[in-house]
């Protein structure tokens, strides 16, 4: 028996072996022919890439024998479909060519179908942000990148697409946090960690708009982001990116808490290299920030580790480490608009809080044949606080959340045309606190299929579904069924169309229905029977290039409508007693267009992006504007090649004055001027240099918030005022 | 054709920083009024209720005589102001008010009362103990302010074991 069961394991490894064969190729700029250093080289249909290195080599194993199909994307070029003809236990070598576009356009996603896809694929409207985006911005947080996507609005630690979200200090995101495909939402608050990210090694950030439950369950209302990191890089590599710069004094005396600007620092480190069949890449980093006001300095520190073992030909297993802490200062809002820079007088202001995170995830990645190929993934997400006020006192706060995460999917290419990915997924959260009385626990057991079939070269139509089964303690819940449709039409070359619409939902967090505290003189109660917040999306989109006075441009309109039901809000609720509780309580209309073009205006001097997004969010319970959303965001990004290793970048950000506000917090005295409020306009300007020395540097001297514009970025909180940087990135191989 | 460059980024910063010299400013404050006074207790502390049947103690204008005790409700819709904190254990009290846009100007104040909270329910279990008068019957005495108008002299008598005629039904 045993023999018969290790010839079976050996006799499928061969046959494993026999059914892949290899692709090694040079990514090669058409007009000069340099090499591309960074180019994505994708396996349509199939979750398998490679990086292309300084002189544009990449190599791609375990690729099934077929005719297969590359995606090629990369900054400054236009994607590139290419076909190989691959046979069993080849090694074919080849060499392709990418025509320069200049503006950003790494048009290549995984997180729109679980699968890889070119964004001409997806039916929903796709941002993308890559790694040298990230890395010109001398951003060190992902709220601050999030920051520049169109129909993203970051408020404090909210994201929020499309206006799905307004303001509750991060609790309950309607938007999915992703890293690496796996979930990365707090178990107990369902809020976002920022500082937990390892921001150097971001290969990329994919925003995927609307309905996201179909395929990712809750928390995707208003969409999902999937932050995916660099893979480990065939040659030994170093990077090493530093960081130092300061806050300069406000112009109003009364917010000059100090004599001398603040100061803030930062330090990355990252190594990757391969050695045989493993593939490692490991990165830490810190930052101190004393922060532009007072008593709201923060030190923070990261490590992250991915580690991947090619099993065999067609198997591959991954794992992901990340470890965060963070020691920061605790107050919610400002003394007043006058001191806006201070804390409220009675803050203690020795309370400091110690956070961290810890994420764990580990992957295989198998393909079976050509056709099918499955992941089983599984992780672990901790994250916990305490603040210093001892354990006794009132003031006290502090949890332990804990998730985990399993999930198996199947994706399979039934024939040329038709595939369809599936999956079981098993979450379950748990928080331990003295704020919810003790131990409480949710399980999601879901499962989700997604059929795709292309009609033709032109037509493709995606049809999918998710139940999710939610049990919070021993309220049963009740299911959950997200379906989806979606369809592309590529009118021609030039032109593709695309619609769809979904359900998404989201299950009340354990803290909203958990949560018992006293704040600000008023008691919060639990709420254990809250329902979970349900919505409808749809859009209809067109993504057009066009080539005007010899330059390329892009341009995507999109319009799209949400209704929201069960929005759970905080509450003043009086029956035997009076207290705030977490209900559902508002109905919500979420309608709006949104436009974003890119191309170069002088060709290769100066090049344009800019995306605009209008929207007009009712709360239909009340039959008024909707509270703490601007009806208009307007970004543009300027990029002006001075010389040849200078370049000139400005980001301008715009945001409407947020319309309405929760009147109670100010009428109540909560937050002293709590209803200042003004438009928002903040640009960023920054010059790189690409220094001639034997090491790759590159310096950029970054000026964040230029204008030095003074706006509240949520209720009684001053947004930040100018920063001066200058960053200094080095890369050695 | 760099000169033009050159001059088109530099109209267009300049076109931003016109466009965007504004912001929040603490000197530019919504306009502002207020009231405040001495609390006189009758009776001294000795008069005081106990004190789990004092559990708050506000200063509230009202704009009109209010019909209930739903003194929160009131403050939410505007309709009242209230001390910012207790004053329990203060003689005196200082209630601003900012003009904005659905403030009234003159803005009246027809009620100026101490409120005792006496029980649980922050939302009803308030009574009244004292009113702004110009007798010793508890007559209500209005007060009109304007921007910019500061009120220091409202006193008012608070009496825990003979109270005012109660405005609520």
């Amino acid at each position: 028996m045993i023999c018969r069961t290790v010839f079976a394991l050996i006799w499928a490894t061969v046959t494993l072996w026999a059914q892949f064969g290899s692709i090694v190729g040079t990514i090669t700029d058409r007009q000069s022919g340099d090499p591309i250093l960074g180019a994505t080289i994708r396996l349509g249909g199939l979750p398998q890439g490679a990086t292309s290195q300084r002189d544009g080599t990449f190599v791609l194993r375990r690729v099934p024998a077929g005719n297969v199909r590359l995606l090629v994307s990369a900054v400054g070029y236009h994607t590139r479909e290419h076909r190989v003809q691959l046979r069993a236990g080849d090694t074919v070598r080849i060499r392709i060519e990418l025509e320069p576009e200049g503006i950003t356009s790494a048009a290549v996603v995984v997180s729109a179908a679980r699968r890889v896809q070119s964004v001409q694929e997806v039916s929903t409207s796709v941002s993308l942000v890559d790694a040298q985006q990230i890395a010109e911005r001398a951003l060190t947080r992902l709220d601050e990148v999030l920051r520049y996507v169109p129909g993203v609005v970051v408020t404090g630690s909210q994201v929020s697409i499309r206006g799905s979200s307004g303001f509750s200090y991060g609790l309950g995101s309607r938007v999915l946090l992703l890293i690496d495909n796996f979930p990365a939402l707090s178990a107990d608050n369902g809020d976002m960690s920022f500082d937990a990210l390892p921001i150097a090694d971001i290969e990329r950030i994919e925003v995927i708009k609307g309905a996201g439950s179909a395929l990712y369950g809750t928390s995707a209302l208003g969409g999902v982001v999937n932050v995916l990191t660099r893979d480990a890089s065939p040659a030994p590599e170093l990077r090493v990116r530093a960081l130092g710069g300061l806050w300069t004094l406000p112009r109003y005396t009364t917010w000059q808490y100090r004599s001398d600007p603040p100061r803030l620092g930062a330090v990355d480190l990252s190594g990757s290299a391969t050695m045989g069949t493993i593939h490692v890449l490991a990165a830490g980093g810190y930052r101190n920030d004393e922060s532009y006001r007072d008593y709201n300095d923060s030190r923070r520190w990261y490590t992250f580790g991915k580690l991947t073992y090619d099993l065999s030909a067609a198997s591959e297993l991954s794992a992901i480490v990340q470890y965060a802490a963070d020691d920061r200062a605790n107050w919610l809002n400002w003394r007043s608009l006058t001191y806006a820079t201070l804390p409220p007088a009675a803050t203690d202001t020795t309370d400091r809080v110690d956070s961290r995170k810890f994420l764990v995830g580990l992957q295989q990645r198998t393909i079976w044949n050509p056709a099918l190929f499955t992941i089983l993934r599984g992780s672990l997400y901790r994250t916990w606080y305490t603040n210093t006020i001892p354990t006794d006192s009132s003031g006290h706060v502090s949890a332990d959340a804990l998730q985990y995460n399993a999930e198996l999917q199947a994706s399979y290419q039934a024939l040329d045309r038709f595939n369809i990915t599936a999956g079981l997924q098993v979450v379950a959260n748990r928080v331990e606190s003295p704020y919810t009385q003790g131990r409480r626990t949710q399980t999601i057991v879901s499962a989700y299929a997604q059929a795709e079939h292309r009609f033709n070269d032109r037509i493709t139509a995606t049809i999918g579904a998710r139940a999710d089964n939610v049990s919070t303690e021993r309220d049963a819940g009740g299911i959950q069924i997200s379906p989806k449709v979606g369809i592309t039409w590529q009118l021609s070359d030039r032109t593709t169309l695309r619609s769809s619409v979904g359900r998404a939902f989201r299950a009340a967090t354990l803290t909203e229905r958990y949560a018992a505290l006293r704040f600000a003189g008023f008691t919060v109660g639990i709420n254990p029977g809250l329902r979970s917040e349900i919505g409808w999306s749809a859009e209809i989109g067109a993504l057009h290039t066009t080539t005007i006075a010899g330059s390329e441009w892009t341009f995507d309109l999109a319009a799209f409508i949400a209704r929201m039901d069960n929005l759970i809000e905080p509450q003043f609720v009086v029956d035997t007693v009076a207290e705030i509780r977490f209900v559902n309580i508002t109905r919500a209309l979420l309608p709006g267009m949104e436009f974003t073009l890119r191309g170069w205006l002088w060709k290769d001097v100066l090049g344009v992006e800019s995306g605009a997004t209008l929207m007009a969010p009712r709360d239909l319970v009340e039959n008024a504007p909707l509270r703490f959303r601007h009806a208009v965001q307007w970004n543009s990004r300027i990029l002006i090649n001075l010389a040849e290793r200078w370049r000139l970048h400005a980001d301008y950000r715009f945001l409407s004055r947020v319309e309405r506000i929760d009147d109670r917090i100010v009428q109540l005295g909560l937050v002293p001027n709590g209803d200042a409020r003004v438009p928002i306009h903040v640009l960023d300007v920054r010059l790189l240099w690409d220094v001639p020395v034997a090491l790759p540097l590159r310096l950029s001297l970054n000026v964040r918030n230029a204008l030095d514009y003074y706006y509240a970025e949520y209720i009684g909180n001053l947004g930040p005022t100018r920063q001066v940087s200058l960053q200094a990135e080095w890369t050695l191989r | 054709m760099h000169i033009l460059r050159r001059y088109g980024l530099l109209a267009t910063v300049a076109f931003l920083a016109l466009c965007c010299n504004s912001g929040l400013d603490p000197t530019a404050l919504p306009p502002e009024a207020s009231i405040s006074g001495r609390l006189i207790v009758r009776g001294g502390s000795a008069s005081y209720p106990p004190r789990d049947s004092l559990v708050d103690l506000r200063v509230v204008a009202f704009r009109t005589i209010p019909r209930d005790s739903s003194i929160i409700a009131a403050v939410l819709s505007g309709q009242a102001y209230f001390t910012q904190t207790s004053v329990l254990d203060s003689s005196n009290y200082h209630i601003t008010i900012a003009f904005t846009d659905g403030t009234p100007e003159p803005l009246t104040l027809e009620y100026i009362a101490v409120a005792q909270q006496y029980g649980s329910n922050v939302f009803r279990d308030w009574r009244v103990v004292g009113v702004y008068s110009h007798d010793s019957l508890w007559t209500p005495k209005a007060v009109t302010l304007t921007r910019g108008v500061h009120r220091t002299d409202i006193d008012i008598t608070i009496d825990f074991r003979n109270p005012p005629p109660q405005p609520f039904k």
